[in-house]
C-alpha cells in the first residue's frame, strides 16, 4: 500500500506560505574553508602579517602565533592584494571590476579608493596587482575579455597629468605551472619579467619610458619540450630566475647590459616541475619548492642546495618574508607552512585541510565529545574541525605511513581513509583505510581507536586487516543505552556480509586489557550488503540489500523485515531511522528518490522523487535534509511530506551534517534550534544556513589586542598567566609607615611619658591592645568571577532532549534563555529589563499545558 | 661498375693512449700533444679551428726508453717539453726528434709555460723552484730563478702582458714578478676535510692579476692576486680540477678535471666594487678525467683519459668537433697479393694472412715480430706480395724477408744495409713489384734501395732531397738545415714510376722515380693534404684529399686538375664536406671503377670515371650527382656518390683484389674497455 505524496509543485508552494518570513531570514553563510592556496601569499612591510586571499576576502594571519588577525572583505571578491611597502599597517586590494582599496588591516578600515574602470575595455578584469621596488602605485595585470587561453597585459597606471589610456609594460602574460601570473620585478624597481610564451620570458627595463612598442625587450628562451612554470627577479641585481617543467631552475645573470649577453647558469635538482621560485630580500639565496614536498634553499653563488624536507604535501607558492627571517611556502592540502632560517617549521596555518581527492570520502561526522566534525585532513589523516569557533582542534595521523610524493612518471596511489564512525558519547572510533590501485592487491584496513581521557586524543585499540573479503560499503556504532553497557559496531561489505564486531575481553598476565572481536556474521540471498544505519535506540538495525532495506535485530542478529516496493528500482544509497515522533518511521534513498517506509505497518508511507545526493538526520530531533543534484537543500520530517525549509544552495554539496549547538540560538528556525546544518561544498568550504547578522557578528568578532599584536608568551604556561589581575586582598600602599609595626605609636605613648602621669591602667589597657592589633578591612571586596563553563549545561540539556517530543526543544530554548536572563541581571538596566520581561510574556508557553 | 665484396677484420685494436698535456702555437696553428706513453705527436688545427675542416695528426715522435713528457710549450715557433729527466727537450727535427737539451735545476720538471711574447721559458721543479729561460737561436739559457717555494711546483702561468708568473704547489699558490723574481704574494689556499692537503693542480693569471686556480678540492677559485684576497670559491667540480684555461679577453674561465664536466665561469659586473665571477654553463664532453683544456678564439680544446681532442665551438655540446681516440698514423698496411695484412702496434708487427674470397676460413697469423729492444716504430711497410717488410726505429731501418709460400713461414733480417740507408726513415714504400724499396730518411731525402735475393749484396741509390732542393753548398750548410720541409706522406704509382709526397702546409710534390727528378708540384691548398694515391691505370694522375674534406686529382702529365678533380668539388655532398674527421686514405679500386675516401667512420665511394664524361658534355653534368646512403658493397652503377656511415673507427679501407675490399674497423667498445674507468658516481637506483 504506497501512498504517493501530493503534487511536489503543490505542497512546495503551500510550504512557501507558511515559511515565508523564516525563509528570509535564513542565509547561506560560509563558516570556513575555500582555498589560502591559490594566491601567492605576501607578507606585510614589517614582516608581522601575511596575507592571503581566500573567496574574495583578504586573510590576515599574524606570522608571530599563525592565528587569524583579521579579516577584509570588500563589495566585490577581491582578487589581488599589494601590501603598501611604505606603511606595515596598509595594504592595496583590487577587485576584478576595478576598484582599488587602500586599507588599514589592523583598524579593518578602507582608507581610499580609487575606480580603474577608466583603464578596463569592455570585458576586462583586473587580475592582478604588481609592484615594483619604489613605485608609489602598482602596475595593473588586466586580463582582457574573451581569450580562451589565460593572458593578461600588464599596464602602468598613468598620472593625472598624462590622462591618457594606461600603457601597457609588457602583454600576453601567462600563467605558470601554480596557476599564477608569472611576472615579477626586480633590481630595484628597474627590471620586469614575465612568461609570454610557453618557452619565452621577456625582461624590460621599467625605467626606460618608452612605449610598449618601441621599447627593446630581452628575450629568454629555453628548450621548446620544456616549458617555464615560474619566474622571479632578483632585488638588486639585473638577474632573473625562471623554472621549467623538467625541475631545472634557469638564472640569467648580466641582464639588459646592452651588448653583453646574458649569462646563464643552471640548477637542477627537482625532478617534477618547479611551480615556484623566489630570492630572498638580499638576494643572496634563493628558494624553490615544487611537487617533491622539498623546500631548497640554493645560495646563489655556491650553488650548493640545501633542504627542508618532507613539508607535508606539494608546494605551490614559496615567499620570503621582507625581513629575511620567515619563508612561507603554500602547499596543496590547503596549508601554509612558515619555515624558519634554521630551517624548521615554526608555524602551520591551516583552515579546512583538503585531502587528495577533492570531497572528503568520510563525510562529515559528528565527534559528539567535542561538537566538532570528523573528516578527511591530509592524506592518510583526519581532521578534527569545531564548526562554531572556527577552528581546526587537531589532526590524527590514521593510516601512520609517510606521504608518498608524485613522481615523474605518475602519482603513486595513497592508503587514505575512507569511512569513519563514532560512538555516541565518544569512547570509541571507528576508521576504515583503503588502498586499491587496480594492480596489487587491494589494502583495507579496519581500525577501532579509544579515547584516552589523560593523552585527550584518540589511541589505536584493534587493527583488522581486510574485515571483508572485498571493499566494506558500511561502517556504523550502535548508538542507545545499550551500546554504554557493551559497545557493537557494524560492517557492511560488497561480499554479502553484515559483521558485528564486540569489545571482547584480551587481558593477559601482563594487565587487563580489551580489544575489538566479530561477533557475528549475517547475511542476506548472498547479495552484496550496501549502507547500514541504527535506528535512535540502537535496537533496530537497516541495511541496504540491493533494491531493497532489510531490518535486522543487532543484538540476535535475526532478520525482521524486508522492505521492497516495485517502484524502487536502483540499489538503495543510503538509510535513515527516524527520531521521537517519527521513530516508525525509515528513510531511503536511491538514485531515483527518497522513500519513507513506516516499520509498524511495514508500508512505504512516502515518496518523494527528487534526485537526492546526500541525506542526513538530526541526531538531536526528527528532522531530516536532503540535497538534490540541482544544489537545492530540503528539511523535512520523515512524518511529513512538506519540506519545514528548502533553500537554493550556491554550488553542489559533497558532505553534510547537523551539529549541535553549544549555546542556544532561539533566534533560529525551530528546526535549527537544537543543532545546526553544516555542508562542505565542492569548493571544501563549510557552509551553513544561518541569520545573517549572527552569522556577520561571529565572523567579524574582533581579535584580541594579542592577536593583532601578535604577543607571543614564552612558555606555554605563560598563557596561564592572566593578564589583568583581580584579587580579594587589598594593596597595603596605603598604611602608614608607623603603623608597619602594629602597636607602635600606642607603644611610644606608653613608654614615652613619665610614670607618674599616666592615667590608670584600666584606661589604657584597651587602647593599647586594639592599638596591636592590625589595622581594620574595608568592605568593598570585588568577588572573583567564576563563570560556568557552557559546554555543561549544554550536554546536561541534550541528554534530557533525547527521548523528549519535539516541543521539548522549544522548552530547553525557553530554559536557556531563562538562565541567561539570571547571568546577566545585574548589568541591564531596568528599561531593558522591562523590555525583556515583555519579550518573555509574549513567549509560547503553551508546552506547559502538554 | 660492379658491387664490391667486403672483406671487414675487428680482430686489430690499436691502444687508445690517454692524452696527458699539449701545447698550442695559435700562430701556425699546430698542436703538440703528449700521451701517456710520452710520445708526442703534432697535429695540424688550421682547418678545424677555422671551422672548415678537422684536425690532422702530421707526426709522431715514439717514446723512447726514459723519456718524460710533463709539459710542452710552444716559444718562437719552436715546441719544447720537459718532464721527470729534468730537462727541457726542443723538438726541433721533423719528426720532433729532440734536437737540444738544457738542464733545469737537476731536479723532475713538472710544468712549463711560455710567455705571451714567446722568448721566455718558465717551468716548474720538483724542489719549489720556477726556472725561466730565455729562448735565443742558440738554445735556452738560463734568466732568473723566482723566489723558492716550499713544495713541488705543479703548475705555472703567466700573465697576459708577461709581467707577473703564477705558480701554484702544495697548499697555496704564488705571484711571482718575472722582471725581479721577487714574490708579490703568496696564498694559501683553503684544506680538505680531514686536514688533507690541497694539491693546485691548475693555475691561469688574467689581465688584472686575478688568479684562478683548480685544485683538488673541486673548487674553482677566484684569487685577488697583489692582495692575496679571495674572491670567489666555487665549488663547482666532485673531484680534482685538472685543467683552468681562461679565454683571450679574461672575461671566461673553463675548468674541468677528474670530474670531467666542463664548467664556465663568466665575469659579471656586480653591486659591489669587484667583478662577480659566477658558474654559467656546464657541457658534458668527456667521459674520463680532463688533463687539458686550452682555450683559443671561440674554441676549446680540451682532452684528456678519452683519448681524443675534442673542439667545442660556443660551448654548447651541439657544435663539437671530436678526434678519434685511436692513432692516426699508419697502423695497418696491406699485402694484397698474399691475401694478407700487417699491423703495426707499440714494440711489434704482425702478418695476418686472409682467407681467399667466398672461403669461410680465419684469417691466419703468420708471423709476429718484436721490434728490437722494444723499440717502437715510426713507420713500416710491407710488399705486395708480403715478401719483404720494412720498419724504421727512431735509431735505424730494419729490412726483413719473408717466406710465406711454405707451410712454415720463416723471416730472414738484412744484416748488411748500405750505409745510405741505414739510417731512420719517416717513411717507406715498396715498389709494386716487389724489386726496390723507397725510403724518405729522417734527413729528408730520398733513397732507393735495390731488393735482391743476395741480402748481403744490396745496392742503395741516393735519389737527392726529397723536396727538391739542390744539395746545398759546404758553406752556408746551416742556412739549409732550416729550409729543409717536413714532408709526411709517401705513395708510388701502380708501375711504380712516380712517387708523391705531400708536406705539412697543402702541397704535394710528384716524384719520376726514373730520372729520378721532381718533376711536378700540385697546387698548393691552405689545408694540409691527409691522404695520396696514384689511380692504377693512369700513372700520371695523383689523387689527394686534404684537411677541409676536398679531394683533387691532378695529371701531373699535362700539369693541371683534371675533369674528374672539378666534378668532385662541385659533387661530393655536403654531409661528407662538413664531417670533422680527416681522411684517412684514398683508394682507386683495381678496376678503376671507383675513388673511395674513408674517415674514422665514413666511407666515400665516387665515380671514378664520372668527370671525364663530364668535362665532354656539360648536359650530362646535371643529370649526375644522386647521392644516397648504402653500403659500399651494393653500388650500383648508377650512382657517382654514395656515402656510408657504417663504421666507428675505421683503420683502413683499401683495395684487396678486383672487387674486393679490406676494411679494418676497432670495435668502439673493445676501445672503450681499454681505456681506464671513469669517476664513479653514485646514481640513484643503480649499484
Amino acid at each position: 500500500m504506497t501512498m504517493k505524496t501530493s503534487d511536489t509543485a503543490e505542497s512546495t508552494s503551500t510550504v512557501k506560505d507558511d515559511l515565508t518570513e523564516r525563509v528570509k531570514e535564513l542565509e547561506e553563510v560560509k563558516v570556513a574553508g575555500g582555498s589560502i592556496v591559490d594566491d601567492k601569499p605576501s607578507f606585510c612591510a614589517d614582516s608581522k602579517f601575511l596575507f592571503v586571499i581566500n573567496d574574495g576576502a583578504v586573510h590576515g594571519y599574524n606570522v608571530a602565533t599563525g592565528e587569524l588577525a583579521g579579516s577584509l572583505e570588500g563589495a566585490h571578491p577581491i582578487v589581488a592584494l599589494s601590501p603598501e611597502p611604505s606603511n606595515p599597517r596598509q595594504l592595496i586590494t583590487a577587485d576584478a571590476s576595478g576598484s582599488m582599496i587602500l586599507w588599514d588591516f589592523v583598524l579593518a578600515t578602507s582608507l581610499k579608493k580609487w575606480s580603474l574602470s577608466h583603464l578596463l575595455t569592455e570585458g576586462s578584469t583586473v587580475a592582478g596587482l604588481v609592484r615594483p621596488a619604489g613605485w608609489s602605485k602598482p602596475l595593473l595585470l588586466v586580463r582582457g575579455p574573451g581569450t580562451e587561453e589565460p593572458l593578461a597585459d600588464l599596464l602602468r597606471q598613468p598620472t593625472k597629468k598624462e590622462g591618457r589610456p594606461a600603457r601597457p609594460v609588457l602583454r600576453e602574460v601567462r600563467r605558470g605551472a601554480a596557476g599564477r601570473w608569472e611576472v615579477d620585478c626586480g633590481w630595484q624597481g628597474r627590471l620586469v619579467a614575465a612568461i609570454v610564451k610557453r618557452n619565452e620570458l621577456l625582461v624590460r627595463n621599467l625605467w626606460n619610458k618608452d612605449s610598449a612598442a618601441k621599447q627593446k625587450y630581452s628575450s629568454l628562451r629555453t628548450d621548446a619540450d620544456r616549458p617555464f612554470t615560474c619566474v622571479a627577479c632578483h632585488p638588486s641585481e639585473a638577474t632573473v630566475a625562471a623554472g621549467d617543467s623538467s625541475g631545472r631552475l634557469l638564472l640569467w645573470r648580466r641582464l639588459l647590459a646592452g651588448d653583453q649577453p646574458p649569462v646563464r647558469s643552471v640548477l637542477h635538482w627537482h625532478t617534477l616541475p618547479v611551480p615556484s621560485v623566489g630570492f630572498s630580500p638580499e638576494g643572496t639565496y634563493l628558494v624553490s619548492g615544487g611537487g617533491e614536498c622539498v623546500l631548497v634553499f640554493w645560495q646563489t653563488h655556491d650553488e650548493k642546495p640545501s633542504f627542508v624536507p618532507r613539508l607535508g604535501m606539494a608546494i605551490r607558492h614559496v615567499t620570503v618574508s621582507p625581513d629575511n627571517q620567515l619563508v612561507v611556502t603554500s602547499h596543496s592540502d590547503n596549508v601554509l607552512r612558515l619555515v624558519t632560517p634554521q630551517r624548521q617549521v615554526s608555524r602551520v596555518i591551516h583552515g579546512l585541510t583538503w585531502g587528495a581527492g577533492g570531497a572528503p570520502s568520510t563525510g562529515l561526522v559528528l565527534e559528539p565529545r567535542s561538537g566538532a566534525v570528523l573528516l578527511n585532513g591530509a592524506v592518510g589523516h583526519l581532521q578534527l574541525f569545531c564548526p562554531h569557533t572556527r577552528r581546526d582542534l587537531y589532526s590524527l595521523d590514521v593510516v601512520q605511513t609517510n606521504y608518498l610524493t608524485r613522481e615523474r612518471t605518475g602519482a603513486p596511489v595513497t592508503c587514505d581513509v575512507t569511512r569513519v564512525a563514532v560512538t555516541s558519547d565518544g569512547a570509541w572510533m571507528a576508521t576504515l583505510e583503503e588502498r586499491d590501485d587496480g594492480q596489487s592487491t587491494a589494502e583495507r584496513r579496519l581500525k577501532i581507536w579509544e579515547f584516552d581521557d589523560t593523552k585527550q586524543s584518540f589511541v589505536l585499540n584493534t587493527c583488522v586487516e581486510d574485515p571483508h573479503e572485498s571493499s566494506v560499503t558500511a561502517l556504523e556504532f550502535q548508538p542507545g543505552d545499550a551500546a554504554k553497557v557493551a559497545p557493537l559496531a557494524v560492517t557492511t561489505g560488497t561480499d554479502g556480509a553484515i559483521k558485528y564486531w564486540s569489545l571482547v575481553d584480551d587481558s593477559d598476565i601482563y594487565g587487563a586489557k580489551r580489544c575489538w572481536s566479530c561477533d557475528a556474521v549475517g547475511s542476506h540471498h548472498r547479495l552484496p550488503a550496501g549502507c547500514a544505519a541504527f535506528s535512535a535506540d540502537g535496537e533496530r538495525l537497516a541495511v541496504g540489500f540491493a533494491a531493497s532495506v532489510t531490518v535486522w535485530a543487532p543484538t540476535t542478529n535475526t532478520l525482521q523485515h524486508t522492505l521492497s516496493n516495485v517502484t524502487v528500482r536502483g540499489d538503495v544509497r543510503q538509510v535513515a531511522f527516524g527520531r521521537g515522533e517519527c521513530s516508525h518511521l525509515l528513510v531511503s534513498r536511491t538514485d531515483s528518490g527518497l522513500r519513507v517506509w513506516s516499520l509498524q505497518s511495514l508500508t512505504l508511507t512516502a515518496r518523494i522523487d527528487v534526485h537526492v545526493t546526500s541525506l542526513v538526520a538530526d541526531p538531536l530531533s526528527e528532522y531530516m535534509a536532503a540535497f538534490s543534484a540541482s544544489n537545492k537543500v530540503f528539511v523535512f520530517r520523515p512524518s511529513s511530506t512538506r519540506p519545514v525549509h528548502q533553500a537554493a544552495l550556491g554550488r553542489p554539496v559533497s558532505a553534510a551534517c547537523f551539529v549541535p549547538h553549544q549555546r542556544p540560538r532561539p533566534d533560529l528556525p525551530e528546526w535549527q534550534r537544537a543543532s545546526q546544518l553544516f555542508f562542505l561544498n565542492d569548493q571544501q568550504a563549510l557552509h551553513t544556513l544561518d541569520v545573517p547578522e549572527a552569522a556577520g557578528g561571529a565572523a567579524g568578532s574582533v581579535p584580541s589586542a594579542d592577536v593583532i599584536g601578535g604577543q607571543v608568551r614564552p612558555t606555554p604556561f605563560g598563557a596561564l598567566v592572566a593578564e589583568q589581575r583581580r584579587s580579594a586582598v587589598t594593596s597595603a600602599e596605603t598604611v602608614d609607615q608607623s603603623e608597619v609595626t602594629p602597636g607602635l605609636q600606642k607603644s611610644l605613648e606608653l613608654l614615652e611619658g613619665p610614670s607618674h602621669t599616666m592615667p590608670p591602667l584600666t584606661r589604657i589597657c584597651l587602647p593599647f591592645l586594639l592599638g596591636l592589633l592590625p589595622p581594620p578591612v574595608s568592605d568593598d571586596v570585588e568577588m572573583t568571577e567564576t563563570p560556568q563553563p557552557e559546554g555543561q549545561g549544554d550536554d546536561s540539556d541534550s541528554g534530557e532532549k533525547d527521548d523528549s517530543a519535539a516541543a521539548a526543544t522549544a522548552a530547553a530554548a525557553a530554559d536557556d534563555d531563562d538562565d541567561k536572563e539570571e547571568d546577566e541581571e545585574e548589568e541591564i538596566s531596568p528599561a531593558e529589563l522591562e523590555t525583556r520581561l515583555d519579550n518573555l510574556l509574549n513567549m509560547d508557553f503553551s508546552w506547559l499545558t502538554v | 661498375m660492379t658491387a664490391f665484396e667486403t672483406h671487414t677484420v675487428r680482430f686489430f685494436i690499436p691502444e687508445a693512449k690517454a692524452i696527458h698535456c699539449a701545447a698550442l702555437n695559435a700562430e701556425a696553428n699546430k698542436l703538440a700533444v703528449s700521451r701517456s706513453d710520452n710520445a708526442v705527436e703534432l697535429w695540424d688545427v688550421g682547418c678545424v679551428l677555422a671551422r672548415r675542416g678537422a684536425p690532422v695528426c702530421q707526426a709522431r715522435l715514439p717514446p723512447a726508453g726514459g723519456a718524460s713528457v710533463e709539459a710542452l710549450a710552444w716559444a718562437a715557433g719552436r715546441l719544447f717539453s720537459t718532464g721527470l729527466h729534468g730537462h727541457v727537450l726542443e723538438h726541433g727535427g721533423h719528426g720532433l726528434e729532440a734536437t737540444a737539451s738544457t738542464s733545469v735545476s737537476g731536479t723532475a720538471a713538472w710544468c712549463l709555460a711560455a710567455d705571451p711574447a714567446g722568448c721566455r721559458l718558465a717551468a716548474g721543479t720538483e724542489d719549489g723552484q720556477v726556472i725561466v729561460h730565455a729562448v735565443t737561436d742558440e738554445g735556452l739559457v738560463f734568466e732568473r730563478r723566482m723566489a723558492k717555494q716550499e713544495r713541488r711546483i705543479l703548475c705555472v702561468a703567466w700573465s697576459p702582458d708577461g709581467t707577473h708568473l703564477a705558480a701554484g704547489s702544495v697548499n697555496a699558490v704564488c705571484l711571482h714578478q718575472a722582471r725581479t723574481g721577487a714574490q708579490v704574494s703568496r696564498i694559501t689556499v683553503g684544506r680538505q676535510v680531514g686536514r688533507k692537503e690541497t694539491l693546485v693542480w691548475s693555475v691561469a693569471l688574467l689581465a688584472d692579476l686575478t688568479i684562478v686556480t683548480g685544485d683538488s678540492r673541486g673548487r674553482v677559485s677566484f684569487w685577488n692576486g697583489p692582495l692575496g684576497a679571495l674572491h670567489t670559491s666555487l665549488g663547482s667540480h666532485r673531484a680534482d680540477v685538472l685543467a683552468v684555461t681562461s679565454s683571450a679577453d679574461g672575461e671566461r674561465v673553463f675548468a674541468a678535471g677528474v670530474d670531467p664536466t666542463v664548467a664556465r665561469f663568466e665575469r659579471i659586473p656586480s653591486a659591489r666594487a669587484t667583478a662577480g665571477w659566477v658558474r654559467s654553463l656546464r657541457i658534458q664532453l668527456h667521459v674520463r678525467d680532463v688533463r687539458v683544456m686550452i682555450s683559443t678564439g671561440d674554441c676549446l680544446i680540451s682532452a684528456g683519459v678519452d683519448a681524443d681532442l675534442v673542439f667545442d665551438f660556443q660551448g654548447n655540446n651541439k657544435d663539437t668537433v671530436r678526434t678519434s681516440p685511436l692513432p692516426q698514423l699508419g697502423t695497418v698496411l696491406p699485402a694484397p697479393r698474399l691475401p694478407g695484412l700487417v699491423t703495426v702496434g707499440d714494440s711489434e708487427l704482425r702478418l695476418w694472412r686472409l682467407p681467399a674470397a667466398g672461403s669461410d676460413d680465419q684469417p691466419v697469423a703468420l708471423l709476429q715480430l718484436s721490434s728490437r729492444r722494444g723499440e717502437p716504430p715510426v713507420c713500416a711497410a710491407v710488399s705486395a706480395d708480403a715478401g719483404w717488410l720494412a720498419y724504421s726505429t727512431p735509431a735505424r731501418l730494419r729490412l726483413h724477408r719473408l717466406e710465406t709460400g711454405t707451410a712454415r713461414p720463416s723471416l730472414q733480417r738484412v744484416r748488411s744495409l748500405p750505409p745510405e740507408a741505414a739510417g731512420p726513415c719517416r717513411q717507406l714504400a715498396f715498389s709494386p713489384s716487389g724489386d726496390w724499396l723507397l725510403l724518405l730518411t729522417a734527413a729528408g731525402r730520398l733513397v732507393r734501395l735495390r731488393l735482391t735475393s743476395a741480402l748481403d749484396e744490396l745496392s742503395a741509390e741516393d735519389l737527392g732531397w726529397a723536396d727538391g732542393r739542390e744539395d746545398p753548398d759546404e758553406d752556408d750548410e746551416e742556412d739549409e738545415e732550416q729550409q729543409s720541409v717536413a714532408l709526411d706522406l709517401l705513395t708510388l704509382s701502380a708501375d711504380g714510376q712516380r712517387a708523391a709526397l705531400a708536406d705539412r702546409d697543402g702541397g704535394v710534390l710528384v716524384w719520376d722515380l726514373e730520372k729520378p727528378a721532381l718533376v711536378s708540384r700540385m697546387p698548393r691548398r691552405s689545408a694540409p693534404a691527409t691522404a695520396l694515391a696514384f689511380r692504377p691505370d693512369c700513372a700520371t694522375r695523383v689523387l689527394a684529399a686534404y684537411a677541409d674534406r676536398s679531394v683533387a686529382e691532378f695529371d701531373t702529365a699535362a700539369g693541371h686538375l683534371t675533369g674528374w678533380s672539378r666534378w668532385a668539388a662541385e659533387q661530393v655532398p655536403e654531409a661528407w664536406q662538413k664531417r670533422p674527421l680527416p681522411v684517412r686514405h684514398v683508394t682507386v679500386t683495381e678496376c678503376g671503377s671507383r675513388v673511395l675516401l674513408h674517415d674514422d667512420s665514413g666511407v666515400c665511394a665516387l665515380d671514378a670515371a664520372a668527370g671525364e664524361q663530364a668535362a665532354d658534355s656539360k648536359r650530362a653534368k646535371t643529370a649526375k650527382g644522386r647521392r644516397k646512403t648504402i653500403e659500399p658493397a651494393e653500388v650500383t652503377a648508377a650512382e657517382s656518390v654514395v656515402i656510408t656511415d657504417r663504421y666507428r673507427h675505421l683503420l683502413y679501407l683499401g683495395s684487396l683484389a678486383e672487387r674486393r675490399l679490406l676494411a679494418v674497423e676497432a670495435p668502439a667498445a673493445r676501445v672503450e674497455q681499454m681505456l681506464p674507468p671513469a669517476l664513479r658516481r653514485k646514481r640513484y637506483g643503480v649499484a
